[in-house]
């Protein structure tokens, strides 16, 4: 099943789809936010996509939360590979 | 704990304890920035990480703090990536109509999968072209702000958030793609 796209609340879908980062970010000014969110309440298509969208930015930024922790193939650790660099760059390596 | 800044400048004074230091804090970020714009099986991607830590212990003294130690960081591994990359050929983006990208994204597909798996997220991250690869991370999954991955990316705030919303869009077109082929 396919959607097509129209014009909703003065607003045509590919319009929210170009205000849709903006809308995620919290970064619309209010008279465009207040159209967008028209649109968006008439509109499942764009409801459904935006949700979607919303919910990868959510994942990426989730993993700013998330403790970092080294890759476990990571052979060197990074003080020992920083300080085999700086002694190579020092010329007094082995 | 002592500041980045604090730290380079010791870096560039010669101590290694501060280099220590420094990689110690930023190695995970600096791996993974390379990391999601390299593909499986890139020889060059550990060469990227050690030039980079290099160029810290090379220009340490140039930093001046007019931005933050992370985007300077960040900055010099952009500039190995491409490097590594062959510059040339590999940024020239032909904008694909948003209508498109975004059908191709599932805007009005029936069927739209409910959730997102951050291990796939990364990896297909690392497939995208790296003009869509570079600000995703900067700004999605360092947290950079748009003018922080504008000096990142040497381009004005305007184009970070036109590539940003292009990025996102990207992603999900593949992501789906990889469901659905």
């Amino acid at each position: 099943m396919t959607t097509q796209p129209k014009t909703i609340a003065g607003l045509h879908c590919f319009d929210v789809l170009e205000h849709l980062d903006d809308y995620v970010d919290a970064a619309l000014p209010d008279d465009v936010l207040a159209r967008v969110e028209a649109h968006l309440a008439q509109c499942d298509a764009c409801t459904a996509f935006g949700g979607r969208y919303a919910g990868l930015v959510a994942t990426l930024h989730a993993q700013l939360s998330a403790p970092r922790v080294p890759p476990p193939e990571a052979e060197t650790s990074p003080g020992d590979l920083a300080r085999a660099l700086f002694r190579k760059s020092r010329g007094d390596e082995g | 704990m002592e500041t980045d800044e604090a730290l380079l400048a010791r870096i560039a004074g010669g101590e290694e304890d501060a280099f220590v230091t420094f990689v110690e804090r930023h190695h995970a970020r600096l791996e993974r920035f390379v990391a999601c714009q390299t593909r499986p099986g890139d020889s060059w991607r550990e060469d990227a990480v050690q030039d980079t830590l290099v160029t810290v212990l090379e220009r340490a003294h140039t930093f001046e703090g007019r931005s933050s130690a992370v985007t300077w960081l960040l900055g010099i591994a952009r500039f190995k990536v491409l490097h590594h990359r062959q510059r040339r050929a590999r940024s020239r983006e032909v904008p694909e109509d948003l209508a498109a990208l975004g059908a191709r994204a599932g805007w009005g597909a029936g069927h739209i999968e409910a959730a997102y798996e951050l291990g796939r997220v990364l990896e297909t991250i690392s497939t995208l072209p790296p003009i869509h690869s570079e600000v995703l991370v900067l700004r999605d999954l360092e947290g950079l702000s748009t003018r922080e991955a504008a000096e990142v990316l040497g381009v004005q705030e305007a184009a970070v958030k036109s590539r940003l919303h292009r990025a996102r869009l990207h992603l999900m077109a593949a992501l789906r793609e990889e469901v659905e082929p």
